[in-house]
């Protein structure tokens, strides 16, 4: 908007000698390893590293942090941003901390951008190419219409629950990979929603309208526990870490495998339907790279790395796998009622025996990767009993 | 042009039934959210903010992703193959090459400040539209910590003096106007109040300072050589648009409960003006001395950005809920013509805590100084004289800015709310000092508006100033605390003077025989008459 006309130094010759007359003939120093005070044994900085580590200002109460003494403006009442009150884990350096996928703007931006087009053409070649003729009417009219967008509300409210551990998180690598997290949890209700405008443009008797599905999330007694984890986990949770752990950890794990992959990835095969496990399988892709974040972060970075305070967090850890794994259960066991629903029954898939073997296949693998590391001890069997009550 | 406008609009008429606009998806977020006893913003606002408002750029996940992506793309590949290609790095005057450590470090403290800022207004606005583009402003932000970052970490590979690009994040923790930048960006965007946070952060930092801080300091850049820092800015700027309209938005979602609108003149009026207490006079500084050619007056700049443009007519679109202009509008205006000259004075006065190496301005400078700004020569320039003559540059000479400051009387103090050090003896800017005690600890103060801040909430402005942190420290132990030595052991990050002869080292620095001393206990620490 400025209508000054100037001269571009690096182009105009005269400038550019005048330049070049004030650079010094040799580099003042040699030393070019970024942020070198950051550095650990030999490695150099990766570029993940580069763009954001020690970006946060942040006071030596949290510790890692470069500064000394305190923040200049806080909070009404005198509580400082970035307070190491924000969770009951502990660290000796929050700065520690590594995303195992090493996202930050540009690959995040570009793979998401890519699974974008992957789905615009699976979606297209799902309309035109044949597919969606295969599909089971009562499967869509049904299952898809009132239980898929019952789970909309499920990925929003994880998502909502984000917000405040994006805040809290103490150290910037630690941000990124929260709120990454959270934005693949916002992109995979809306994937969900998109699946759904798309059912309606191609099957006129489909409605896009979320009202069903809300009511089946805020009503049905088999969303409920569901429900009611999530609620608590975006409003009542104050502890950043202890959010984390609960949703990506122990809810998502077992809770959130089952749905997606066991229930509306294999269901959705024998009902004709390719379209759900292609966007299932984007979440899926979500969770797993959650699942190694969390995996990063509390045990990794908050037990195995973590020099003084390991065992004061794996109790915590421990605690809170306690607090949540009883409703995620319940969770489950309610979701379980919805197989009495499924129009398509198929021997070894939806019998008894077969949702049997879906729970162990999710429980087994949830206690080997996150019951197991903290000594966390249940009674499997109890445990998958109790949940196929529900079937 | 008018072709494809007339297939998207014969699509839009006659939608492909095999593909899903995102807008078809946008439209149901609304109905993404549900009501549930208990269900509160943990960060709750004084505020009252509108679970029905709408949000204005409607993206999905995925169309975020695929428009970022492309200006990712774009901006990479003209640093990494294009600016690469041209030598950029070693293009640069070394004036401007200089002060890009401290602006890109410091913006980037703004732009971390912002993800925390957004993050917390996601947490309490009830909209889902809304919610939805605060999230996106959240991963907005961390693409520009990552582009400044970018900045500094491209200087520092391809620059011919790396050092201080490469650790900007420890130098800063002794830069005596860093926490400037900490209290109007790292806190003042986060810490408080979400609505508070977003005029803050998007009614005055992105509404008002973003074109004159990002338009001019691409231009300066510019005709200093640099090409780096316009191809990094101008793509944040893409973004900015949408975190203008998501601040409209808060204040559009406030508007319907009038108890709680009374409350917003004062929050507006106190984040103009402790915006302003850092950015004027901080960016004043980086163009105009971190430049060896010119380009616009900073003060002109301001004058068309924030005076008129901002306070004029962005303001202007939100009379009808009732905001006015800033009382302290008319002082700002007086500051954008002379604190960044006093912050100059400041800077160079305590160079070797700045972690960049500076000059004082030669001849042509102050010719173009006195012809802008008239009256400059006589108070700084004949200072500036002075020093050079007592051996500023020179690495034996044992001399200190700061020291000759106080040998005169000239105190220097923190000012207690912008956390900006100030020279009341001294300053031309809109200052008017004020000395004070309380619980037994002193205070001083710039000017009253940032103490009307403090004397309304002190518990939240209870912090340990430069002066108070550092106090007995001797001034070379101090610089190599905090990483300022060069790999050779010795030589000094920062320097007085541009050239690679005679370059400061620790023993020069302890020659000065500088202890950093609590000014408001060894001056008199009233200095002006109340
Ligand atoms: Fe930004
Ligand atoms: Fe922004």
């Amino acid at each position: 908007m400025s209508t000054n006309i100037f001269t571009r130094g690096m182009v105009d010759p005269e400038r550019q000698a005048c330049i070049q007359e004030v650079v010094p003939k040799a580099p003042l120093e040699t030393k070019r390893d970024h942020i070198p005070f950051a550095k650990r044994g030999w490695r150099r900085l990766t570029e993940y590293e580069a763009v954001m580590l020690h970006a946060q200002n942040s006071l030596d109460a949290v510790p890692g942090s470069q500064e000394v003494g305190e923040v200049v403006q806080k909070w009404p009442g005198g509580r400082p941003n970035y307070g190491v009150e924000s969770t009951a884990a502990l660290s000796s350096n929050w700065f520690h901390f590594r995303d195992p996928s090493k996202r930050w703007f540009m690959p995040y931006v570009k793979q998401k951008n890519e699974e974008g087009q992957t789905a615009e053409r699976a979606m297209k070649s799902w309309a035109e190419g044949g597919d969606a003729e295969m599909m089971n009417a009562a499967w869509r009219e049904h299952i898809l219409a009132r239980h898929y967008g019952a789970f909309v509300y499920n990925e929003y409210g994880l998502f909502s629950a984000h917000s405040t551990t994006v805040y809290g998180g103490l150290s910037d690598l630690i941000k990124t990979w929260i709120a990454e997290a959270a934005f693949d949890k916002n992109d995979a209700g809306q994937m969900i929603q998109m699946q759904r405008v798309l059912l309606s443009k191609v099957f006129p008797g489909f409605d896009a309208d979320l009202a069903e599905a809300k009511q089946a999330w805020t009503e049905d007694k088999s969303w409920k526990p569901a429900r009611e984890f999530v609620e608590h986990i975006w409003a009542e949770t104050y502890d950043w870490v202890e959010q984390l752990w609960a949703i990506h950890a122990v809810y998502d794990h077992i809770f959130g495998q089952f749905v997606r992959r066991e229930f509306f990835q294999r269901l959705g095969g024998i009902h004709g339907d390719t379209l759900t496990p292609f966007i299932q399988n984007q979440a899926l892709t979500y969770h797993l790279q959650a699942r190694d974040g969390v995996t990063a972060l509390c045990f990794k970075f908050l037990i195995e790395d973590e020099p003084v305070y390991a065992q004061h967090n794996r109790r915590y850890l421990r605690a809170w796998t306690g607090r949540y794994l009883p409703q995620v259960g319940r969770a489950l066991k309610a979701f379980l009622a919805i197989y009495k629903e499924v129009p398509v029954k198929i021997d070894g898939v939806t019998c008894r025996e077969g949702v049997r073997a879906s729970v162990e296949r999710v429980v087994d693998d949830w206690a080997a990767r996150f019951a197991e590391p903290i000594n966390f001890k249940f009674n499997r069997a109890a445990f998958i009993d109790d949940v196929l009550s529900g079937y | 042009m008018s072709a494809n406008m007339a297939v998207k609009q014969a699509l839009k008429a006659n939608p492909v039934p095999s593909s899903v606009d995102p807008q078809e998806v946008h439209k149901w977020l609304q109905d993404f959210t549900w009501d549930f006893k208990g269900k509160t913003a943990k960060y709750p606002t004084k505020y009252e903010m509108d679970v029905n408002t709408r949000e204005q750029f409607k993206l999905t996940a995925k169309e975020y992703a695929r428009m970022e992506s492309i200006k990712e793309e774009r901006q990479y590949g003209t640093l990494l193959d294009g600016l690469d290609r041209l030598d950029a790095g070693n293009k640069v005057h070394p004036k401007w090459g200089e002060v890009m450590k401290l602006v890109s470090n410091f913006l980037e403290t703004g732009e971390y400040g912002a993800i925390a800022g957004s993050a917390l207004l996601w947490d309490t606005a009830q909209s889902p539209e809304q919610r939805n583009g605060y999230l996106a402003q959240v991963i907005d932000e961390i693409r520009h910590v990552n582009q400044t970052a970018y900045v500094n970490y491209y200087y520092g590979k391809h620059y011919y003096d790396p050092a201080g690009h490469t650790n900007m994040r420890q130098l800063r923790a002794i830069n005596p106007l860093y926490p400037g930048v900490k209290r109007a960006f790292g806190e003042g965007f986060l810490a408080g109040d979400a609505v508070e946070s977003s005029i803050n952060l998007q009614l005055v930092g992105e509404a008002c300072f973003t074109n004159p801080l990002i338009v001019s300091l691409t231009e300066w850049a510019a005709a200093n050589g640099d090409e780096i820092t316009p191809t990094v800015f101008l793509s944040i700027e893409t973004d900015e648009l949408r975190h203008m309209a998501n601040g409209y938005q808060t204040i559009v979602s406030i508007m319907n409960n009038p108890e709680t609108m009374k409350y917003l003149q004062t929050d507006l009026d106190n984040a103009f003006w402790t915006q302003h207490k850092f950015l004027t006079p901080f960016v004043g500084v980086a163009l105009e001395y971190g430049s060896k050619y010119k380009v616009e007056p900073w003060a002109k700049s301001w004058n068309r950005w924030v005076y008129e443009d901002w306070a004029g007519i962005w303001l202007g679109r939100l009379q009808q809920f009732g905001v006015k202009t800033p009382k302290c509008l008319p002082d700002a205006k007086k500051d954008a013509v002379w604190a960044h000259h006093d912050l100059a004075l400041l800077a160079l006065a305590l160079w070797p805590l700045t972690g960049i190496r500076m000059e004082l301005p030669d001849s042509l400078a102050m010719e173009w100084f006195e012809a802008n700004y008239p009256g400059w020569y006589n108070h700084y320039g004949k200072i500036y004289e002075e020093w050079r003559a007592a051996g500023f540059e020179d690495p034996k000479s044992g001399f200190c800015g700061a020291l000759w400051l106080m040998e005169r009387g000239h105190g220097i103090f923190v000012d207690h709310a912008s956390g900006l050090p100030f020279c009341p003896s001294l300053a031309k800017s809109s200052i008017k000092p004020r000395f004070t005690e309380y619980n037994g600890k002193r205070y001083a103060f710039a000017e009253p508006y940032g103490e009307r801040q403090w004397l309304l909430e002190p518990e939240r402005y209870e912090f340990q100033n430069f002066f108070e942190q550092f106090e007995g420290w001797e001034l070379s132990d101090l610089v190599k605390a905090a990483g300022g030595v060069r790999s050779d052991g010795k030589t000094l990050i920062a320097q007085p003077h541009l050239r690679d002869t005679d370059m400061w080292t620790l023993d020069d620095l302890k020659r000065i025989n500088l202890t950093i001393p609590d000014p408001m206990k060894i001056l008199n620490w009233q200095p002006v008459a109340q």
